[in-house]
């Protein structure tokens, strides 16, 4: 076969073309660090890449909500503690007041510390986070706890003292329970109501301690309120009743164990959430590793591959400056 | 007298000499003419005649200049180059659709994962206003990123078509000077002149005009050539765009879209089949008319489903003051389909994000299962067959690239097969420096021994001519 000139010449160009294409696009993933930036670059690995995307930015979000909802719990702990504090405080009030050598003045005293109390159980229970009432359930936007001045208030011994502050759950306020997201398909709980707070169900009994039973023999179950308790024992104080202060000491303990009961159940909550969030991070990291296997190129392996293609283009070179130094001119 | 004849002979070879050298330094001279064939003097001695009972020669004359020529290499080029035309006018198209259904960070699927998480974030605080107002704009933007694309591919199409368009005036003037060709070519013929340039020049036209429509040329009559397209032979109903020395006119048909190309031949106009087409009209009508369209039918879709997805999620849920849900994104009926027109609702403002059932601002179980559809598989047989958006979306951009990455691969071979065939081609009819040196020495020596011939002769006759002193 005869070669031409420019069969050679044609010949070296598209390899030299060829060449520097491949060398271009490996400098390109070298400096980007990416292999696959437009689908033709590995049509195959486009959905898994997308579907991991979508998968990250769902787990970025689900890590956010975590976060959040951790914030949350901890700020409500820290109410919750506080209120055991203040509850703690109001056993000893009653202890002191149920006291039968105490003068009228010193219950009056009590009284006065109770009334301040109550005012802060009530502000803890009314308490916000970025906004929003903690306690509300979907109502964020109402105060959980209303207050009434100057009301009439019967102690348990049936005495009415006037002039003193109520407290009350409003009457709007929801039980719903606000859960987060915290993985596909997983929900957990991150509120409390002020409903399950202050409210308890207790069997009634006889004064003898045996529970009273319906016709169909399941306890009598009567409703202990710790606002109303608290409220009950500072009148007891104020109409200076001993007894009557002595009498809602159980009612008292029974509400303290209430509150102590759901701040631990939502201690449970917020381990979950812990856990919760312990996964998503490892997940997003498994998730960070899939997709740079499929979009991220191998730095080692370029450079080699690079080196490999730069050799060849000097090969290429090379044999290009022979090619015009063989000519039948320098021989005729 | 023998020995005139003798110097007539001498003249014959020095003059023959120098039309071979001339040859010679013509085939130098364009030995980087793309097209050029090789030419060579053909000698042939005079006739001999009888002289004193002998028969002695008359000198020599070069009787043509030939060309050299091989049909199987030009037809074979001429199908490569109509694979080659094919997959060119593709590549820069399919390289931008990639762009306009990209899988980059800021996609239309990035946009869409970007929504449902922005109402996983209004879960977390469905009071926030924040939060209600991320959900609006990641809302717009999902649009947006639908706007655009739908708006990339419209333009790709039309620019296509432009592109069409303004090579339809050139390929006129192809197809006229093919037709201008062959009738001098055929009156070289008559009048024994060889046309090697014009030969040339038509080969080139045909390889050409194969890249560019798919047309094949058919041997004519006298020496013409005329230019088909399939199916051929013409008795099985192709089109003639050549014949002799008429030409067809091409026009593009704008009215009928998916169209074609009008040939207007001998004052009939005809719509050859889409299929008969090639080369680069055919690559460019089918990125048009086929791919782009089909592109735009899977972008409407999505963003119909979408739209229709999280409108009915949405109007289940209740607003911030109670009310049940609107529809959070519309899609106005108007020019270029769902995915140009999709955009937030106007009566959506932040109060109108539904977050909740009920109408606790705190509620956020809507707001979830909005969320949720993001994963959600999308059975409809007519929607998205199965697919989560992001999935669907992912089946559009790959089917991109692979018909993107297919069709460069395919250029790559068709380029490699057209520098291997135009080697050949050159190996068979193109120039050879080193040979055309070699016949310049050759002829150079034969006309130096012409010279020496005729000086010869010369001195003889010097010697017959002092005999007589």
């Amino acid at each position: 076969m005869r070669i031409t000139q420019s069969g050679t010449y044609r010949t070296i160009m598209n390899e030299m073309d060829r060449l520097t294409q491949g060398l271009n696009t490996l400098q390109v993933q070298a400096a980007t660090g990416k292999k696959v930036t437009t689908a033709s670059d590995d049509p195959t690995a486009v959905q898994p890449m997308l579907f991991t995307r979508s998968q990250m930015t769902e787990t970025d979000q689900y890590i956010s909500n975590v976060t959040d909802g951790l914030d949350r719990m901890d700020v409500m702990d820290g109410y919750l503690d506080t209120t055991q504090n203040y509850l703690t405080r109001v056993k000893e009030i009653g202890i002191a007041g149920a006291n039968a050598t105490l003068n009228k003045t010193d219950r009056l005293s009590y009284a006065d510390e109770l009334s301040q109390i109550r005012g802060a159980i009530t502000d803890q229970l009314n308490a916000q986070f970025n906004g929003r009432h903690l306690f509300s359930g979907y109502k964020e936007g109402t105060a959980p706890v209303g207050t009434t001045e100057g009301a009439s208030v019967d102690s348990p011994n049936g005495t009415a003292v006037a002039g003193m502050t109520t407290y009350a759950v409003s009457g709007e306020i929801s039980q719903d329970e606000i859960k987060l997201q915290t993985g596909p398909g997983q929900t957990i709980q991150v509120n409390l109501n002020v409903e399950e707070l202050i409210k308890t169900q207790v069997p009634v009994r006889d004064a003898d301690g045996t529970i009273q039973t319906d016709a169909d023999g399941d306890p009598i179950m009567e409703e202990v309120n710790l606002l109303d308790t608290l409220a009950s024992m500072e009148a007891a104080l104020r109409a200076n009743e001993p007894e009557g202060v002595s009498a809602m000491l159980d009612d008292l303990e029974v509400g303290a164990e209430q509150v102590r009961l759901k701040r631990s159940s939502m201690g449970n909550s917020a381990n979950r959430l812990e856990t919760a969030l312990n996964s998503l991070e490892q997940s997003k990291l498994d998730l960070k590793e899939t997709l740079s296997g499929y979009e991220d190129a191998d730095l080692v392996e370029t450079l080699a591959k690079m080196t490999q293609q730069e050799s060849a283009l000097q090969a290429a070179l090379t044999v290009t400056g022979r090619v015009s130094k063989l000519s039948i001119l320098d021989y005729i | 007298m023998a020995l005139n004849s003798a110097l007539q002979s001498g003249k014959t070879s020095l003059l023959s000499s120098q039309t071979a050298i001339e040859v010679t330094g013509t085939n130098i001279s364009n030995v980087n003419t793309t097209g050029y064939s090789r030419q060579t003097a053909e000698f042939s001695d005079y006739p001999a005649l009888l002289k004193d009972g002998f028969f002695v020669g008359q000198g020599v004359n070069v009787g043509s200049i030939s060309r050299e020529h091989d049909a199987f290499l030009e037809t074979q080029l001429g199908d490569k180059s109509i694979e080659l035309g094919y997959r060119e006018a593709k590549s820069n198209p399919l390289s931008a659709m990639e762009q306009a259904v990209s899988i980059s960070d800021s996609s239309l699927s990035s946009k869409i994962d970007a929504f449902f998480a922005s109402w996983q974030s209004l879960a977390g605080n469905p009071g926030g206003s924040v939060e209600r107002e991320g959900v609006l704009q990641t809302g717009t933007q999902v649009a947006d990123a639908f706007h655009s694309a739908a708006q990339e591919l419209e333009s790709i199409a039309t620019s296509t078509e432009q592109q069409l368009e303004a090579g339809m005036q050139g390929l006129n003037d192809k197809l006229t000077q093919l037709a201008d060709l062959n009738v001098s070519i055929a009156k070289a013929r008559g009048s024994d002149y060889s046309p090697n340039a014009d030969l040339d020049k038509r080969d080139m036209l045909i390889r050409d005009l194969g890249q560019s429509l798919g047309a094949r040329p058919v041997q004519g009559e006298n020496g013409m050539v005329d230019l088909m397209l399939p199916p051929l032979p013409p008795e099985l109903g192709g089109t003639t765009l050549v014949s002799g020395d008429m030409a067809a006119e091409l026009s593009l048909d704008l009215e009928n879209v998916p169209g074609s190309v009008l040939v207007t031949f001998d004052g009939i106009e005809t719509t050859p089949d889409f299929d008969s087409w090639d080369g680069e009209l055919k690559g460019s009508l089918e990125i048009r008319d086929e791919d782009i369209p089909k592109a735009l039918a899977k972008l409407n879709t999505l963003a119909q489903t979408f739209a229709d997805e999280v409108n009915a999620v949405h109007k289940a849920g209740k607003d911030l003051d109670g009310l049940d849900g609107k529809d959070f994104f519309v899609l106005p009926t108007g020019d270029g389909g769902n995915a140009a027109n999709i955009h937030v609702s106007g009566d959506v403002g932040t109060r109108q994000v539904a977050a909740g059932t009920s109408a606790g601002v705190g509620d956020n179980t809507n707001a979830q299962d909005l969320a949720a559809l993001g994963k959600k598989s999308i059975d409809d047989p007519d929607g998205l067959g199965g697919s989560t958006f992001v999935g669907y979306y992912g089946s559009l951009a790959s089917s991109v690239g692979t018909a993107s990455s297919r069709n460069d691969l395919a250029l790559t071979g068709a380029e490699d097969s057209m520098v291997q065939l135009e080697n050949m081609r050159d190996a068979k009819v193109g120039v050879s420096l080193e040979e055309e040196m070699i016949n310049l020495m050759q002829f150079q020596k034969g006309f130096e021994a012409s010279a020496r011939f005729i000086s010869t002769v010369d001195e003889m006759m010097d010697t017959i001519l002092g005999m007589k002193r």
